[in-house]
């Protein structure tokens, strides 16, 4: 054995083959650290690189298992260290906390359901007070709740003798001179009431507990509601975000009658807000067929039969949407639509070319609306003056053989006395020629149609009672116009004249309607009565012009303004109940809001009569019972 | 006579301490005081025995709550004071709103509680029934006699004083007298043809006034208050007050025959003898109505008391009925084939009495006007020339100097057929021009050709008055409130019509006014578009275009137009679209045509008639 073997250091051994080892490797500069206080810093961190053996040694960030490692160490902490390890490995991560709106909305829900439980109780007595028959204020108090459990005080029930008083009284002066000895001058007194304050503030046990797991319910509450709010808003289904949306709208528009029943003001608000939500998404334009989305469905539409659904189902909203704005800007648009008419309404029939062409040339000529250049207005005029005419002429001739030469008179006699009407009308009249030349030939048939069905009738009263058959004819009595003839003139007559009347008739009944069948009169049947039936034209003006709102019949709103009220109608204590106002309120006296008290409250003792009555009817049951 | 006291009458007050009797505690002998109970001064004297009854303490009432009964119980129990079912339905206002009829839960409820009110009120107004204590009175024969014998100065002869002083005759030169009472049955209002005008409370027969217009007097009315009248002169139609004095000249109302009044209107209604029938309204001044009826000379001229119309009788046996808004008879009715000499309203505006010529006198019912057959008609001797009905339907006519009265409307009368008797009857001096019963009085009032005789009819006017309405005993200050309610209370005169109660209806179209909405339909126009193109943005198309855009619009507006009318005019064609099938009762089926069916042998044409 050599000495060298002998002089074996290990640590100088070890240096020497780390040396060897790192001979390979360029960088010899290691990295600095700041594992001691320095003044400086190397600036350029001119240090030599860490070894890979290095690096395994090199120190690193301290993990959960070191400290679980330190922990297991001693038994003590064995359990706590468990306990670590294991929450390392269920990984949970605290959720990110909603945005504030919709969190806040939480909270409002939930608070709302609170409110509206706890005024819920005010329910029957505010019911009870709409419909009460008068309702009194300030209210009167008849029995007075005051709830004294809490100050009740046991009745001093003995008499202390003249002994006993003394006594105390020497306890009390001995109590007080004690406190002077040590001075003391704290005011029991004081305290006492301070003790009593505080113990009063105080809050049980049991309530402690009940309030703290309210508060815990509502937490558990919000955070349910804000966990489905968060899934809900991830979905990405658009279909599901309609339907929500939809429902949602429900909701408020269901929302938005009950608040016009119970409170219009609001309601009014709120129907603002749905107007300007619409307004808004229509401003959006959404719902157009514009849209990236839409566009691309566009694209599929050709093969898919459902995407093209969607498309229609997105436009139709988009019209329902625009279409709304519309009808509510052009209410007097539709006003006009009726007024035109009724100024134009003589020269215009849509089923007839001619009248059209004609109807729009007046327009141009700038004449259109003054002249009445109507052909039933022609007709009727013609008929009526062959009807006069042919009376006429049986009063002085009887009977007249040649048919033929009447049938001329009677085609000259209309033309003369029509010739106003048309002079103004040459122009028009060149258009329609053939229509009104071939007309004129048989002229008879019309009239004969319309010849009252029970004319018969008439003319045994008129034998009867000339007096009375003026007033039955008069044109008051009398429905007119009750025909229309769709029929042009001159319509199944183109083939020129010769064409029997029979035909004619029937090819003109087909377009004949008939808009009413002839009424019956009041007096019918009674021929010593006239009635006239048209006269209650002033008396109209003052009537209602149809059943007022809550009545169903006319036999029902009638029998409901049947009583009078008046004080000349009803004896004076019926009019005074007649007429008792709704409210009552006592002079000078300030009007307090209600108490609590009033949950618990009998109810007043009626003492009229009628109050008392009204109070045995039986209350009719809410809808939803019905049915 | 002693005087018991009332046995509920409660004790009397203990009167309220003086100085002189204050706390008086009296020194004893030991030197204690001892306390002395005061008593009120009237019990002072007494001693003992009324003490010790004092000092006996009140038994505690017993604490056990009355049972409360059960709703049998409730119901089995008979009401305290029941009314009769009778005089419910007499007071009843109709048929109630049933619930059903209602909409809502709320208005529902709130009817039912309003009908428990008009019950109510209906209850009270029965309970009124009590204060009627008064009774018509009635002529009573013995068997063998008839009440027809009777003379008047037998039946003033045998009633108390008050009632024997209504019956009077007044003597009077200024030729045949036209009377009126007033609306109260107080005064009476007498002219005579050749001027004289008298106004007396004919009770007391205190008289108002009395003068010559120094002009014919065709007739005279009392206005709304006693203290006004008008009187129809020769031309025009002037208005007195109770004094006398000419308070107005209605020029507008000239040469008028005949007048009457409408108290709830405020309508002085006058015929005059050129036909026309006018309204004035005396509250503004205002003729409300005046149009030529096309009648005639008007002579019969009587207003139905139950809706305000006016009833006119004609010559040619027509009775005619208007309203001063309508320029057309609103009814007309043929009562007698020959011409008219009377007419006659009952004060309840049921009947209406009509004389002819043809001696008949004819009943009718107006309420409706569901008949045109009277509902009773008899025959007279002579054709009656007045008539009156009483406000408890006693009918009054005369045939010249003749009069008779009949104790019902309806099933008295006829004295033609000579098996009934009248109830009264009376001969007068003079021809019968005037005939009036009194309003609640047992008095007919006759106005002859030389003067007036107030008769006794038992039993003929109404014995209870509502003072109310009319109040016969109405002080001046009275009569001023009532002027004033009234003319608060006045009715238009555009709801004069035949059924009062039209006005409760609701306004529903006519069948004529449904036609012609229906024809119009065919000769709508489609409306001119007045459409603002909006504020043209840069480059964005021209003139040409927007105006090419404008048309665009115009003509789909008008095509959207015509297809609606369209559609509408279908729907009309179809519903009112007369079948082939329903005229000629069966089915007509047409084989289809074959283009060789005109080879076929035609059938025989049929010969025109």
């Amino acid at each position: 054995m050599s000495d060298d073997e002998e002089h074996y250091e290990p640590k100088a051994h070890k240096k020497l083959l780390q040396a060897i080892g790192s001979l390979g490797k360029v960088q010899h500069i290691q990295k600095s650290t700041r594992d001691e206080r320095q003044s400086r810093q190397d600036e350029f961190q001119l240090v030599k690189g860490v070894s890979s053996a290095e690096t395994d040694n090199a120190p690193r960030a301290v993990g959960l298992n070191d400290l679980v490692d330190i922990l297991r160490t001693s038994t003590k902490h064995s359990q706590t260290g468990k306990k670590l390890k294991s929450i390392q490995g269920s990984k949970k991560v605290l959720e990110k906390p909603l945005e504030k709106p919709a969190a806040d909305r939480i909270k409002r829900t939930i608070g709302y359901e609170g409110v509206t439980k706890k005024l819920g109780r005010w329910d029957a007595v505010v019911a009870q007070q709409r419909s009460a028959e008068t309702q009194i204020f300030p209210l009167p108090s008849e029995t007075v709740y005051v709830n004294t459990s809490a100050n009740a005080r046991p009745l001093n029930t003995r008499v202390k003798s003249n002994l006993a008083q003394e006594l105390e009284a020497n306890n009390r002066k001995l109590r007080e001179l004690r406190k002077a000895e040590i001075g003391d001058t704290t005011d029991e007194k004081e305290l006492a009431k301070q003790e009593r304050f505080l113990l009063q503030k105080k809050l049980t046990r049991d309530e402690l507990f009940a309030r703290r797991k309210e508060l815990a319910y509502l937490k558990m509450r919000e955070s349910q509601k804000s966990a489905k709010a968060r899934m809900q808003n991830k979905i990405k289904s658009k279909k599901f975000h309609k339907l929500q949306k939809r429902q949602k709208m429900l909701e408020q528009m269901k929302e938005f009658e009950l608040l016009q029943k119970t409170n219009p003001e609001a309601a009014l608000e709120k129907l603002n807000a749905l107007e300007k939500s619409r307004v808004q998404e229509r401003a959006s334009l959404r719902h157009k067929n514009t849209g990236t989305w839409a566009k691309n469905l566009q694209i599929r539409a050709k093969y898919d039969k459902d995407v093209r659904k969607d498309l229609a189902e997105q436009l139709a909203v988009s019209r329902e949407l625009t279409q709304k704005k519309q009808e509510s800007d052009s209410e007097d648009e539709t006003i006009k639509k009726t007024v035109v008419p009724e100024e134009e309404e003589n020269d215009y029939d849509p089923f007839n070319p001619w009248t059209k062409r004609r109807a729009t040339e007046q327009t141009e000529n700038g004449k259109g609306e003054s002249e009445d250049a109507n052909w039933r207005q022609y007709w009727t005029k013609r008929n009526k003056n062959e009807k006069l005419l042919e009376e006429h002429r049986r009063d002085l001739v009887g009977v007249q053989d040649n048919d033929e030469q009447e049938e001329k008179e009677t085609i000259q006699k209309p033309l003369t006395e029509v010739k106003p009407a048309k002079k103004k009308l040459k122009k028009s009249k060149v258009k329609i020629e053939n229509g009104w030349q071939v007309e004129d030939i048989s002229p008879t048939d019309k009239k004969e149609a319309k010849e009252r069905p029970n004319s018969k009738a008439i003319d045994d009263i008129f034998e009867k009672h000339g007096d009375q058959i003026r007033a039955k004819l008069s044109k008051d009595s009398e429905l007119k116009n009750t025909e229309l003839q769709l029929a042009l003139p001159g319509w199944g007559s183109w083939a020129g004249a010769g064409i029997s009347k029979e035909v004619m008739e029937r090819r003109n009944k087909r377009l004949l309607l008939k808009l009413a069948a002839p009424e019956t009169r009041r007096d019918e049947n009674k021929d010593n009565l006239y009635i006239n039936e048209s006269a209650s034209t002033h008396a109209r003006q003052h009537m209602v012009s149809s059943i007022p709102f809550p009545f169903r019949s006319l036999a029902d709103y009638e029998a409901s303004i049947r009583a009078p009220v008046g004080r000349n109608f009803v004896p004076e204590t019926a009019f005074r109940m007649l007429t008792r106002p709704a409210v009552i309120t006592r002079k000078g006296q300030v009007i307090e809001p209600m108490t609590e008290s009033e949950l618990v409250k009998p109810d007043r003792r009626l003492r009229h009569i009628v109050d008392r009555r009204i109070k045995r009817i039986p209350k009719v049951p809410p809808k939803a019972k019905i049915a | 006579m002693t005087k018991i006291a009332p046995k509920g009458r409660p004790k009397a007050k203990t009167p309220y301490k003086r100085y002189f009797d204050g706390q008086k505690d009296t020194e004893t002998g030991d030197g204690d005081l001892k306390h002395v109970k005061v008593f009120s001064k009237n019990r002072q004297n007494f001693t003992g025995d009324f003490i010790s009854m004092l000092n006996k303490t009140k038994k505690p009432r017993p604490q056990k709550a009355p049972a409360k009964p059960t709703k049998e119980e409730l119901e089995a129990r008979p009401k305290k004071n029941p009314i009769p079912k009778e005089t419910l339905d007499k007071y009843s206002r109709g048929e109630q709103v049933q619930p059903k009829g209602v909409k809502t839960r709320h208005f529902k409820q709130q009817q039912t509680r309003k009908e428990v009110y008009l019950e109510y009120a209906t209850e009270q107004a029965a309970r009124t029934e009590l204060l009627l204590q008064e009774t018509a009175g009635q002529l009573d024969a013995d068997e063998g006699e008839t009440t027809a014998e009777f003379r008047q100065s037998q039946i003033a002869e045998n009633v108390d004083i008050q009632s024997s002083a209504k019956h009077f005759n007044l003597n009077m030169e200024f030729g045949p007298y036209q009377m009126r009472y007033t609306k109260n049955g107080r005064h009476l209002l007498l002219g005579g043809r050749r001027g004289h005008v008298a106004a007396f409370d004919w009770v007391t027969k205190r008289l108002h006034c009395e003068f010559n217009v120094m002009e014919s007097v065709e007739d005279v009315q009392w206005l709304h208050v006693p203290t006004m009248y008008a009187v129809a002169q020769k031309s025009w139609v002037y208005f007195y007050d109770k004094k006398g004095t000419e308070l107005h000249c209605i020029k507008r109302l000239n040469r008028v025959n005949r007048l009457d009044f409408l108290p709830y209107h405020f309508l002085l209604a006058a015929g005059n003898s050129a036909g026309y029938a006018s309204w004035l309204d005396v509250s503004i001044g205002e003729l409300v109505g005046n149009f030529n009826t096309g009648l005639g000379d008007i002579r019969m001229l009587r207003h139905n008391p139950r809706n305000g119309v006016l009833c006119i009788g004609g010559g040619r046996g027509v009775v005619s009925m208007w309203s001063p808004k309508v320029r057309e008879p609103l009814a007309k009715l043929l009562c007698h084939s020959t011409a008219m000499t009377a007419l006659a309203v009952d004060p309840k505006g049921q009947h209406l009495v009509t004389a002819g010529l043809d001696r008949a006198v004819k009943v009718w019912d107006i309420r409706m006007l569901v008949h045109d057959k009277p509902l009773t008609h008899f025959q007279l001797r002579l054709p009656a020339n007045e008539l009156d009905v009483s406000q408890r339907g006693m009918l009054a006519l005369s045939q010249g100097t003749y009069l008779e009265t009949y104790s019902d409307l309806l099933s008295g009368g006829g004295s033609g057929d000579g098996t009934r008797l009248p109830y009264i009857r009376q001969r007068c001096d003079a021809f019968v021009h005037g005939l009036r019963f009194c309003p609640y009085e047992d008095v007919l009032g006759v106005a002859t050709a030389k003067g007036f005789q107030s008769l006794l009819v038992p039993g003929s006017g109404e014995p209870n008055f509502d003072a109310m309405e009319d109040n016969p005993y109405e002080t001046s200050k009275q009569r001023r409130e009532h002027e004033v309610h009234a003319l608060l209370e006045k009715i238009p005169p555009d709801l004069i019509t035949l059924d009062p109660q039209e006005i409760t209806g609701v306004d529903a179209p006519t069948l004529q006014e449904k036609i012609d909405a229906k024809r119009k339909l065919f000769h709508l126009k489609a409306p001119r578009i007045n459409m603002k193109s909006r504020r043209k943005m840069k480059g964005r198309g021209g003139t040409a275009k927007a105006a090419r855009n404008k048309q665009i619009v115009k003509d789909a507006k008008r095509k959207e137009f015509i297809a609606e009318v369209r559609e509408a005019k279908k729907n009309v064609i179809k519903q009112h679209k007369v079948d082939e099938v329903g005229a000629k009762g069966k089915p007509k089926t047409k084989a289809p045509r074959s283009v060789l069916d005109r080879f076929k042998p035609k059938p025989p044409k049929k010969q025109k008639t």
